[in-house]
């Protein structure tokens, strides 16, 4: 399932895949597997893109 | 006189080639020259995947080669048959990483990787074709080097086939 919250967050603080994978150590495709949902990721790079975005686990992560 | 002569200059190379690999290994040892790939977790996630592709690709190629030597295929037997099922197990590796997206480290320049591969495939090439010349066809060399231009071709591709760096979907 894509996360299109975590999209939205990077769009919101106007980075790329490339500027917040930099920024949490991963690679783009990384991100961009996160955000297609074709990857899952630990809880550890879930709370580096957190730290990054200025959000909580639950605002990106957690599914309603 | 002379091989008096030979035997002191082999001798001396002997010692200065000893002298330059454990001083390579002292600089590798205190990390001065330390080349280290780093990878993402999907990364070595994906390299586990690479390397049970290619850990099956090997069990049916010695599984082939058992069949083969049941039916009398002497072929099984010959080291250039076992050589090129560890070729074929790491163009199997390799290729999955690159199709992946986990050969190349977060750290590692890809031009820089193309041109040493592209080097490293034309050395065995020209090797190959002079053991073609002087009537041995099937070495390692030319297995070597068909290696490496089979992963260079799946570099590439897959460098072309990529969508833009920063375009969203992939």
């Amino acid at each position: 399932m894509k996360n299109l919250r975590l999209k939205a967050a990077r769009a919101a603080k106007d980075l790329s895949q490339q500027a917040l994978a930099d920024l949490v150590g991963v690679s783009r495709q990384t991100i961009n597997g996160i955000e297609k949902g074709s990857y899952n990721p630990t809880i550890r790079l879930c709370i580096a893109i957190c730290k990054a975005l200025d959000k909580t686990l639950d605002e990106l992560f957690w599914e309603e | 006189m002379n091989v008096n002569l030979y035997h002191a200059l082999g001798f001396a190379a002997g010692i200065i080639v000893t002298l330059l690999v454990c001083l390579l290994v002292r600089c590798l040892w205190l990390g001065k020259l330390r080349v280290r790939s780093e990878y993402d977790e999907r990364q070595k996630a994906a390299q586990g995947v690479a390397y049970r592709n290619a850990f099956w690709t090997v069990v049916g190629y010695m599984l082939l080669g058992w069949l083969l030597n049941l039916f009398g295929v002497e072929l099984s037997a010959s080291p250039i048959f076992l050589f090129a099922g560890v070729v074929l197990g790491i163009l199997v590796y390799v290729v999955s990483c690159i199709v992946l997206d986990a050969y190349m480290g977060l750290n590692e320049n890809p031009r820089w990787w193309v041109v040493v591969t592209a080097v490293l495939a034309a050395v065995n090439l020209v090797c190959a074709l002079c053991n073609i010349h002087n009537g041995a066809v099937w070495t390692a060399n030319l297995l070597c080097g068909l290696l490496l231009v089979a992963v260079l071709i799946t570099f590439c591709v897959r460098a072309l086939l990529r969508p833009n760096r920063e375009e969203d979907e992939e």
